[in-house]
């Protein structure tokens, strides 16, 4: 095996590609990257078993071959080498990189071992309208629970219905969901896939579109952007039903400038850190308190100008709290200058509309005092 | 072969395959699999191997197969064939811990309060918009309860509801109440009948507790009265009953009534009550029509859980008229079925209905003369010119009907029908049966004077 590439191309490739390897995994080989030439290109692949990835280069290649070389010393090497041409030539185990001045033997293993991975997209694939999903994982992500006790909340609930797909997420106390159109219809099917290749996904700068691909029968899913593919298992389970807890009504609607939301959630941070991550916003005819206090240090109280909108048959104000986190986090996806809160009680779910974007929607718990 | 404990032969297998593998792979593969399923078909051990991953299975298949392969024909004492399946274990999915958090805890609670609700407000649960099937006999009644639970109070008020027995009346209102109280548990709802309304008057009375009473009427978001013809005649009662109706209606409160006629037939009501209820809409429920009943067949079974072909639904529906018969129908299939482990045919069906027809038929045992004769004075048509030969509509469709009830509630033959009917041929009997039951499935008049004539059977 021998061939000349160019170093912003391998970095790259090695970047994504070392985020998937298992460094502590009992079998040595998981935690190599596994370099193969294909006629003028040079495809690395990596997996830990639940997710891998596989992507491809161009190369000058000489002499076919294939070889797995230690993914962290690889991908050290490779990314502090200057730019340029890297040469790589593998005799035996040994893999010899020289570029420039620089020259390198790393000990390699045979790639006899190394797991069958996915490199190209399933029967029935699907094209996915590549910033709009990326909006959507940007917009789901954030609430997806870490909570290993209970695994179908640790990914994103991919609901295909008619031309629509849904992506869900929740920790059980907030839910995001964020609707995309499809150009055609997909069958209609729920798939819970699991964070980490999602993060990987999210990251992708590249202008192609995405594709994406399902088999039941292997538990798997397919992603491909560009000459890069990801493949992960689908988590089992029964995701819960959602669409039960969305509130079909509300009893006060606010409207709220988002910036000057957002620093009132900001200050009242400072107190509410030490007071187990409380805020208490308390609506009133057309004022918005956002109030934390602290039996440590001390209490503040943010008074902003709202439009507040009730139903007929609900008089009175509504005082409701939250942590302050998801507040937080939910105000910093939302892109439109105003934010449309919907109340239905102190002990209902408050409803978070991005004026702009009404396809998406986010829910939090409120926390009860 | 005797069932095999394949937890117990893999990890024997396991055993065995550790010792010819490294640790590292036995741990990152083989630990990752079971034995799913195995299977004997001539004399060879068929074993399904389940992998948790595409990765676990490919590896295993490729490298491992001879080695587990001769494993486990060593353990069955048999040839062995292995097949390959991505199949999470099965504990390993019971693992996931089942305690719902708070965001969807939220529905639970809001259930414990609906029930509460309609336990306090008394509407019956089970009464529900979804249960309830709709045709065109009841599409009135049913647009109406429907627009009443978007807005109650605003879109008619009151809503009286009259029919016969058994045709949806209290469960339309009960439908609105439900459906207020899964909107808000807090709304103050009273379903109760028109004998409860007095004996609560009564007992006020009695108790000198009249003040109480009043608050718990007229403080009402809705309230639902049922055969409210019984208040008529007692005069304390309607007169309390016309103050609670004005001081619900006027704090926008919605007033649904039920009863088994329109207003303006029931005698001793007072007049004041009587244009009350004409203000608001009056709609009536005709009884189910062939396609309704079947409707319901299907719902009522759907309830007990037990599956009906659709022939057989149309043998039930086309059998017995009400729904309440309906529903005691599959009541007592159900039993049949589950207790003498009946297998549902047409033909088992088919008895057990004839069973409950001869009871019925017993009941109207009446003479065919008596049916001439009643059929004759209903029409105001001579019996003469009825067995005649004149076949002028106002006379024939009489003629049919006549033909119809002697055949269906008689139980008489075609050809003796024929006989009775001025010695007319079977076929013309079949024609004049199929005919009237066309009609009253589509016609309310039809409808009407079967009604009217049975009364006087």
């Amino acid at each position: 095996m021998k061939l000349t590439v160019l170093q912003e191309n391998l970095k790259n490739a090695v970047t994504i590609t070392s985020h998937f390897i298992s460094p502590k995994a009992q079998l040595p080989i998981l935690g190599n990257i596994l370099i193969k030439t294909d006629k003028s290109k040079l495809i690395l692949s990596s997996t830990n078993l639940e997710t891998s990835v596989s992507t491809s280069i161009g190369a000058k290649v000489e002499k076919e071959g294939e070889i797995t070389v230690p993914g962290r010393i690889f991908s050290d090497v490779i990314s502090n080498l200057s730019s340029g041409t890297i040469e790589i030539e593998v005799e035996k185990e040994q893999i010899k990189i020289t570029s420039g001045t620089f020259k390198s033997n790393i000990l390699g293993v045979n790639s006899s071992d190394f797991p069958i991975i996915p490199n190209s997209i399933g029967k029935n694939s699907l094209t996915l309208p590549k910033n709009k999903f990326l909006e959507g994982l940007n917009k789901t992500l954030f609430a997806v629970s870490t909570d290993e006790t209970r695994p179908v909340l640790t990914g994103i609930l991919f609901v295909f219905k008619g031309k629509n797909l849904h992506l869900v997420s929740t920790d059980g106390f907030r839910l995001s969901q964020k609707t995309i159109k499809l150009e055609k219809e997909f069958e209609d099917q729920k798939i819970i896939v699991p964070k980490t290749i999602l993060l990987e996904i999210s990251k992708l700068g590249s202008s192609d579109d995405i594709s994406f691909s399902f088999s039941k029968k292997d538990n798997q899913i397919v992603f491909v952007s560009g000459e890069t593919v990801f493949s992960s298992r689908v988590i089992e389970g029964e995701y819960p039903d959602f669409e039960k807890i969305l509130p079909k009504s509300s009893v006060l609607n606010v409207l709220i400038d988002k910036e000057d939301f957002e620093k009132a959630v900001k200050l009242a941070s400072v107190f509410s850190r030490d007071a187990g991550n409380i805020l208490k916003l308390s609506i009133d005819k057309n004022t918005l308190k956002v109030i934390a206090e602290s039996s440590t240090s001390g209490n503040q109280e943010t008074n902003l100008e709202v439009k507040v909108e009730k139903k007929s048959e609900f008089d009175g104000g509504v005082e409701i709290s939250f942590n302050y986190r998801f507040i937080e986090e939910v105000l910093r996806v939302i892109s439109s200058d105003d934010i449309l809160i919907e109340f239905g009680g102190p002990n209902t779910p408050g409803k978070f509309i991005d004026n702009k974007d009404t396809d998406f929607l986010h829910l939090i718990m409120p926390i009860k005092t | 072969m005797e069932t095999v404990d394949k937890d117990k032969v893999w990890k024997d297998t396991l055993e065995v395959l550790r010792v010819s593998v490294s640790d590292a792979t036995f741990g990152t593969w083989l630990t990752h699999t079971h034995l799913s399923d195995v299977k004997e078909t001539g004399g060879r051990v068929v074993c399904e191997i389940g992998c948790n991953s595409i990765f676990v299975k490919s590896q295993v298949e490729q490298r491992y197969f001879g080695l587990i392969q001769d494993t486990l024909t060593k353990q069955f004492e048999k040839p062995t064939d292995l097949t390959f399946i991505v199949k999470p274990r099965h504990e390993e999915k019971q693992v996931t811990t089942n305690t719902p958090s708070p965001l969807f805890d939220q529905p639970k609670i809001n259930q414990e309060e609906i029930n509460l609700a309609t336990r306090r407000s008394n509407v019956r649960p089970s009464f529900t918009f979804e249960k309830f099937a709709v045709s065109g006999s009841n599409q009135l009644a049913h647009a109406a309860a429907e627009a009443i639970a978007q807005s109650p109070g605003n879109a008619y008020n009151p809503l009286f509801i009259w029919g016969g027995v058994g045709v949806g009346k209290s469960h339309l209102m009960h439908a609105v109440g439900n459906s207020m109280i899964s909107k808000d548990t807090s709304s103050k709802i009273i379903a109760c009948t028109a004998e409860d309304f007095t004996n609560d008057i009564v007992d006020g009375i009695r108790n000198k507790t009249t003040a109480e009473v009043r608050k718990k009427y007229r403080k009402l978001d809705a309230l639902f009265i049922d055969d409210i013809q019984f208040i008529a005649g007692k005069d304390t009662a309607q007169e309390e009953f016309f103050h609670t109706f004005n001081a619900v209606t006027s704090a926008g409160g919605q007033v649904i009534l039920t009863s088994d006629r329109p207003p303006s037939e029931i005698s001793k009501l007072e007049e004041r009550l009587k244009s009350r209820f004409e203000a608001g809409l009056i709609v009536d429920i005709a009884p189910p029509d062939f396609e309704l009943r079947c409707a319901i067949v299907q719902i009522k079974a759907e309830e007990r859980g037990i599956k009906i072909d659709s022939e057989i639904v149309q043998l039930i529906a086309g059998n017995i008229d009400s729904a309440r018969a309906i529903q005691g129908f599959i009541v007592n299939l159900f039993t049949q079925v589950n207790f003498k482990k009946l297998e549902l045919t047409y033909d088992a069906v088919q008895s057990i209905l004839g069973k409950g027809n001869e009871k019925n038929e017993r009941v109207i045992k009446s003479n065919p003369e008596d049916v001439i004769n009643i059929v004759s004075k209903y029409y105001s048509v001579g019996k003469k010119q009825l067995l005649g030969e004149s076949r002028a509509r106002p006379i024939a469709r009489p003629r049919q009907m006549l033909m119809y009830l002697l055949k269906t509630q008689l139980g008489i033959p075609y050809q003796e029908v024929g006989r009775l009917i001025g010695g007319r041929d079977h076929t013309t009997v079949m024609h004049a049966v199929n005919k009237i039951q066309e009609l009253a499935s589509s016609s309310v008049d039809i409808q009407e004077d079967i009604r009217g004539i049975k009364k006087s059977l």
